[in-house]
């Protein structure tokens, strides 16, 4: 049961929020329940506190508190449910939602102008969050995470090509598929964590070997499955023979 | 007394740390930096080793008052302290180099201070001179270190030297010039002594070419300063040239709305009157709706640049967006909060940001619906930039980072590769580029103070 909480200062408004969550759920039968439907940020905090679990939350941009705005409500529950759903419910369409979505990974916001849009938003958020749920649930993967500061980006690791020792000392770049990283680590310290799957071919360079598509032996260059290219050693090319002998 | 190799060497051995000493200092306020002091502690040995055993041969086969050898050992200091340096303070070769010579220079300045006091060559076999010379050269040119040390400091040369290192174009000539300093020190002594050996030294052509060669610099240094303050206030009034007009346009909208929220009021108490309730409620909706269109939009875009606390960056968004807007795309600018402090020199910050909204775009620009957003965040800790412009087909990944792709062809596009550059100067900076749900999404964290940044782990 996924734990849903409200907060807004208006009890007409968390009352139809609420009314309308909980039709919704009735209707789909989806496996959630209106926890609890707050009027300030403190009773809020106390009640997740309580639960411990994965949440979806509405929340008030405009909270009338003197410590806390919708954004730093945010802040304090991504500290205690970093995977949860956050979903904003403002009065005003402009607000700066590409900064929350951006930074606390906001799900969506919904503007509270007119009860129809309000409750159509409700309903598509509620249906986005199953959705996800579902395919986190499929998905097996293994990741490589990436951390800078606050920072945690998830990569799959079967969608890194290589990874590069940038022209500074502690700098390294991840190719990847549809990404590129550039950040501080070690290379020593990748290559000990990746194991197996990721050979050293080059003083520079640490690649995956399931991307490899072919050797240009003659250049001594390693091609990868999207045609990004980097050099491989005179150390590494037996064993790179030997693990593509292997893989045919 | 005779000096064996091993005599002489040890006899550098202190002379050595001593300028190994002046150097670091020198350094670390020219670059207005802390220095790696546990590298520092590790590379004075190698140092040491590196300068001493070459110099001492030259002073046993009684080489010194030459002037090759002179230009020789001033120039092995200058390569030991470059490469020493350059992995104290983790800096660029050219700087490592450039930096090294003006530091060895000055150094030599230094020792040469003690020729005020002599009469004569200094005769190491005397033990009376070798003691002389040894605290001149130990610890005589501490004092006047310290006392540019501070000067350098103080005056805040230091940020006239960042620009100098920092600019990519003309740097070059200024480098080079900069590495060639110590020669024409000891070449104008050599002159000047008219070819006698006295100490290697001169103290007054020394100092006058410190204050000449400070002059020349800090001559440059000014104009370009005042090049950049001129630059700055053009800037600046055009800015506030966009900024009113974007306010005149607010104003006229207000203006006509007042209009027709006058009309639109008329007939909504008629129908209010008549117990038309939903039509009332239409009109409620509808008169926000457009409120929100018409002018909120406007409002909001004008709010989000008022909380950018940096000119020039300021200057650079309001430009991207009068561009954009004049190539109609949609440009969406956040900025929640007060933006100041980016943890990275701001022309830095605004040739990446410029890179990247250049690039956000150009892309935008091939897409019927393409709009781009960017974000600017700064928190306690980390800054936060973002730009996103949809994509529909596959960004080829392999491609965009070499040198000269663009979408538009040759000649364009070597935007990214200097990019990197920036975000690999830094060491509090990461970058992270990817496509994801329909997006082309360019992201560049800033890290405002120290401590360990990073780790990467697996995870299932």
């Amino acid at each position: 049961m996924v734990p849903i909480y409200l907060c807004d200062d208006d009890p007409q408004i968390r009352a139809a929020i609420r009314r309308e969550l909980e039709k919704e759920i009735l209707i789909k039968g989806y496996d959630m329940k209106v926890a609890a439907a707050c009027a300030g940020p403190e009773e809020l905090l106390e009640e997740i506190q309580k639960s411990g679990r994965r949440g979806i939350y509405f929340l008030d941009v405009d909270l009338k508190h003197e410590q806390y705005t919708g954004f730093t409500l945010g802040q304090a529950i991504r500290k205690m449910d970093p995977r949860g759903f956050l979903i904003y419910v403002t009065a005003f369409g402009e607000l700066a939602f590409e900064a929350f979505r951006y930074q606390l990974e906001a799900l969506d916001y919904i503007v509270k102008e007119n009860p129809e849009e309000m409750f159509a938003g409700i309903r598509k958020c509620l249906a986005a969050v199953v959705e996800r749920m579902q395919d986190e649930k499929e998905d097996d993967r293994v990741y490589f995470t990436v951390k800078f500061m606050d920072t945690v980006r998830h990569i799959p690791v079967d969608e890194i090509l290589f990874f590069e020792t940038g022209a500074k000392s502690h700098r390294i770049i991840l190719h990847g598929l549809r990404e590129r990283i550039d950040f501080t680590g070690s290379i020593q310290e990748l290559e000990e964590s990746l194991g197996r799957g990721f050979v050293r071919v080059h003083r520079a360079y640490l690649a995956n070997v399931r991307q490899i598509k072919c050797l240009n032996v003659k250049e001594r260059k390693v091609i990868f499955t999207n045609g990004e290219e980097c050099w491989f050693s005179r150390s590494a090319k037996k064993e790179l023979l030997r693990l593509k002998a292997v893989q045919a | 007394m005779e000096f064996t190799f091993i005599s002489a060497f040890l006899m550098n051995v202190p002379i050595l740390l001593a300028s190994y000493l002046v150097n670091l200092a020198l350094t670390g306020a020219l670059l207005y930096r802390k220095p790696d002091l546990q590298r520092a502690a590790v590379l004075l040995n190698p140092y040491i080793l590196f300068v001493a055993i070459p110099a001492t041969w030259l002073f046993l086969q009684d080489l010194v008052g030459y002037f090759g050898a002179f230009i020789l050992e001033t120039y092995l200091e200058v390569t030991g302290w470059a490469l020493a340096m350059k992995h104290i303070y983790r800096v660029r070769w050219g700087s490592a180099f450039a930096t090294a010579a003006l530091t060895v220079f000055l150094y030599g300045t230094f020792q040469e201070l003690t020729g005020f006091f002599l009469t004569g060559n200094y005769d190491l076999t005397v033990p009376g001179d070798l003691a002389a010379y040894m605290t001149g050269e130990c610890i005589g040119v501490l004092i006047p270190a310290v006392f540019v040390v501070w000067f350098i400091i103080r005056s805040r040369l230091f940020e006239e030297y960042a620009g100098f290192l920092s600019e990519d174009s003309g740097g070059k000539t200024g480098k080079i010039l900069l590495f060639l300093i110590p020669a024409a020190r000891n070449l104008a002594v050599e002159i000047s002594n008219e070819h006698m050996v006295l100490n290697n030294s001169n103290p007054m052509v020394s100092i006058l070419l410190l204050l000449l060669i400070y002059g020349v610099f800090n001559y440059m240094f000014r104009c370009k300063m005042q090049d950049r303050k001129l630059e700055e206030q053009k800037l600046n009034l055009s800015q506030q040239k966009l900024y009113i007009q974007n306010l005149e346009s607010v104003q006229k909208e207000v203006r006509l709305f007042r209009h027709d929220f006058k009309n639109m009021m008329a007939g909504a108490s008629l129908q209010a009157r008549d117990g038309n309730l939903t039509a009332v409620q239409e009109f409620i909706s509808e008169v926000t709706g457009d409120f929100e269109q018409q002018v909120g939009r406007q409002i909001f875009q004008i709010s989000q640049i008022g909380n950018v606390g940096l000119t020039e960056l300021k200057g650079l968004l309001i430009l991207k967006m009068t561009e954009l807007q004049k190539k109609e795309i949609p440009f969406r600018l956040e900025v929640p909060f007060p933006f100041e402090h980016p943890g990275i020199p701001e022309r830095e910050l605004c040739r990446a940001a410029g890179i990247l909204l250049d690039n956000a775009a150009e892309a935008a620009e091939l897409l019927e619906d393409g709009e781009v957003t960017a974000v600017f965040e700064e928190g306690e800790e980390v800054v936060r930039i973002m730009i996103r412009n949809p994509v529909i087909e596959e960004v080829p990944f392999s491609r965009i980072w070499k040198d000269g792709y663009s979408t538009k062809g040759e000649g364009r596009g070597t935007g990214l590769t200097s990019f990197q550059r920036i975000v690999e100067r830094y060491e509090n900076v990461a970058s992270f580029t990817r496509q994801e749900d329909g997006y082309f999404i360019q992201e560049l964290k800033i890290m405002k103070r120290g401590g360990k940044t990073y780790g990467s782990h697996l995870s299932l």
